[in-house]
């Protein structure tokens, strides 16, 4: 430890300027590989969720970019139309969230209510850390409760069992609900056409969607769900012509992609950008790692006297090797300080600004994700410090300290 | 008497530029406890080169070296460091300081390697610096001293540790009279009081006048 006090003192940190080039090579390296490794995990993520639709006849409902057509346009009877269709002719999965309500709770957050049908609940339903799961056996008309789920951020202020009221966004009126769940801990998903973009239900409402609420729903409602709609056990012909009764219908051209189709749209769009990002990362990776060798093996060059007497006057190479790992991965350990602190903050400002949608538990609000890619990026430096580390050691045993002390 | 060096080189090669040369071809030299050599010789006959594989700082040559007793070949990394710590004194040129360093700092660098913390080192330390007359250049950083400063110091740096051969690589060169005097005067103390062995390359013939034995490399 003397010797290592000494050392930074006396030794690395005489030349300042080679140690701050070297921190902020650390620093984008981390940064870069943190990204990278986050942005592919996130990506990978996604892709699983996705694989729930992957079954034969599963199509995905897409409005189309170029259809141009307001709510105001569309009444109620007309889109009605629509579902009633569903219900006679398709096995349909709803779901759809977005919309909000003011339910006092503990952390002042304005809280999101998620809606999905028992199709959707069967195929993609969220995973459950108290409680049931979603039930769909309620009635409106007898002004049943209506047992929803709740995010683990409501649980304090909604544990299980409660019966509260609420205004419902999709209702557009005040409902009796009952807590008979409570969502798992960071439960996300994903969106279908943009793998990277995540919601997390921490502090949702999630309700059961049947058949007489899609009747009693607000229009705005039934749009939105029909725009991430999930037609199971069906095939593209059947799908075309649901596509064409919508259109006419309602005013509103939807596509209807399977799961091959979305598959192909990945690997066309979202996967060539992905390779794109990780080539790239990798080869400024690359440049990074060049640059710390020619960083590190100049300022060797600088301080080769200091050095080399050290040397003569009893440092062995094996401990100065080992000085070289300790002042690489003290360099390396605040950079990766310094990336856990911009992720920690980016996780903690959502829960400052209260976005119900990213709020996320965890230290700081950082969830497995952050952590594996900070894993990634530690042991990227890990790889870093001892390239460096040996190479250092390597160039002055190639100079004799004979020569060394001289220079 | 001990032989203290029993050196026994094929012969040694380096490379410079694109050529490689070859020195000190089937060279032996035996130092016993206590003895004072000079090596003299003409400028790139190896003079150096034969200090710096004496003094373990160059272990790339064809033949045997036993140092003390014991084969360098047969010193590890961590052996040879203590020995270059504990056993060795190298007394080099004015140049040979850290320049971030103060001098005391400089003085005391081999006390930091030491493998367990000596009694009687800060009296060791007072005692090297009053014979050299120091004092009161301690605080000094290298490049605010005079040359004949400077050597001291680094003469300081070499016997610190007391050690058991000090290898002096014309140690009176670039000195004024005075300090060359005071140089010699402190060198031959050293091999009196303490027995140390000295082997110094010079290029003075006074200096190596004064030695027990003179060889001179061809």
């Amino acid at each position: 430890m003397k010797v290592f006090r000494f050392f930074l003192t006396r030794v690395f940190l005489r030349k300042p300027i080679f140690a701050i080039g070297a921190l902020i090579l650390f620093l984008m390296a981390n940064y870069m590989a943190f990204l990278t490794a986050h942005s592919v995990l996130s990506t990978r993520e996604g892709y699983q969720q996705m694989a729930h639709f992957d079954k034969e006849g599963t199509f995905v409902a897409n409005l189309d970019p170029d259809s141009d057509f307001g709510n105001k346009d569309i009444s109620k009877a007309s889109i009605q139309k629509v579902y009633d269709r569903l219900d006679s002719r398709y096995h349909y999965a709803l779901y759809t969230d977005g919309m909000m309500t003011n339910l006092a709770n503990g952390r002042g957050v304005k809280v999101p209510v998620s809606y999905m049908n028992q199709r959707y609940n069967d195929l993609d339903g969220f995973p459950i850390a108290q409680g049931s799961g979603l039930t769909f056996d309620y009635s409106l008309v007898r002004n049943d409760a209506i047992p929803v789920l709740v995010g683990e951020g409501l649980a304090d202020d909604y544990p299980l069992g409660t019966q509260f009221k609420m205004h419902d966004p999709a209702l557009l009126r005040e409902v009796r609900v009952k807590v008979v769940g409570v969502i798992a801990k960071n439960s996300v998903r994903s969106n279908f056409y943009a793998l990277n973009s995540k919601k997390y239900y921490n502090f949702s409402v999630v309700v059961p969607v049947t058949t007489a609420f899609i009747k009693q729903a607000d229009v705005s409602f039934n749009i939105n769900a029909l725009n991430d709609l999930v037609l199971s056990d069906t095939d593209r012909a059947d799908v075309s012509e649901l596509g064409d009764y919508i259109d006419k219908t309602i005013g509103a051209k939807f596509n209807l992609y399977s799961y091959q189709d979305n598959i192909d749209y990945y690997n066309e769009y979202l996967f060539s950008s992905l390779r794109f990002l990780t080539v790239a990362s990798g080869l400024l990776l690359i440049l990074i790692v060049l640059l710390s060798v020619w960083s590190a093996l100049i300022s060797v060059r600088v301080m080769m006297r200091d050095f080399t007497i050290n040397l003569m006057v009893g440092l062995s190479y094996g401990r100065l090797r080992r000085l070289f790992y300790a002042y690489y991965a003290g360099l390396s350990l605040i950079a990766l300080l310094a990336v856990f602190a911009m992720a920690a903050y980016s996780r903690h400002s959502y829960w400052r600004k209260k976005d119900a949608f990213l709020m996320t538990y965890g230290l700081c609000g950082m969830i497995r994700m952050d952590w594996l890619a900070l894993l990634v990026a530690s042991l990227f430096d890990f790889l870093l410090v001892a390239m460096l580390a040996q190479l250092t050691t390597w160039r002055l045993r190639r100079v004799p300290i004979s020569l060394g002390v001289l220079q | 008497m001990d032989k203290v060096i029993d050196l026994n080189l094929d012969y040694k090669t380096y490379r410079k530029g694109s050529s490689s040369v070859t020195l000190l071809e089937h060279f032996s030299l035996t130092v016993t406890e206590g003895e004072k050599v000079a090596i003299v010789g003409e400028s790139g006959v190896g003079k150096s080169t034969l200090l710096n594989i004496l003094g373990l700082l160059d272990t790339r040559y064809e033949g045997s070296y036993r140092l003390l007793g014991r084969s360098a070949r047969t010193l590890s990394d961590l052996e040879s460091a203590a020995w270059r710590n504990e056993k060795i004194g190298f007394v080099l040129q004015e140049s040979a300081l850290i320049s971030s360093l103060s001098i005391e700092d400089n003085i005391r660098l081999p006390l930091l390697y030491a493998r367990t913390p000596r009694k009687g080192d800060s009296r060791r330390f007072d005692q090297v610096v009053d014979s050299l007359g120091i004092g009161s250049i301690l605080s000094k950083k290298p490049l605010e001293c005079s040359g004949g400063e400077k050597s001291r110091a680094v003469f300081a740096r070499a016997i610190i540790m007391n050690p058991e051969v000090v290898l002096a690589d014309e140690p009176t060169a670039s000195l004024d009279s005075e300090n060359r005097s005071r140089i010699i005067a402190l060198l031959f103390a050293l091999n009196r009081d303490s027995g140390s062995t000295i082997v110094t390359v010079t290029h003075d013939a006074s200096l190596a006048d004064q030695h027990d034995r003179i060889i001179k490399l061809q």
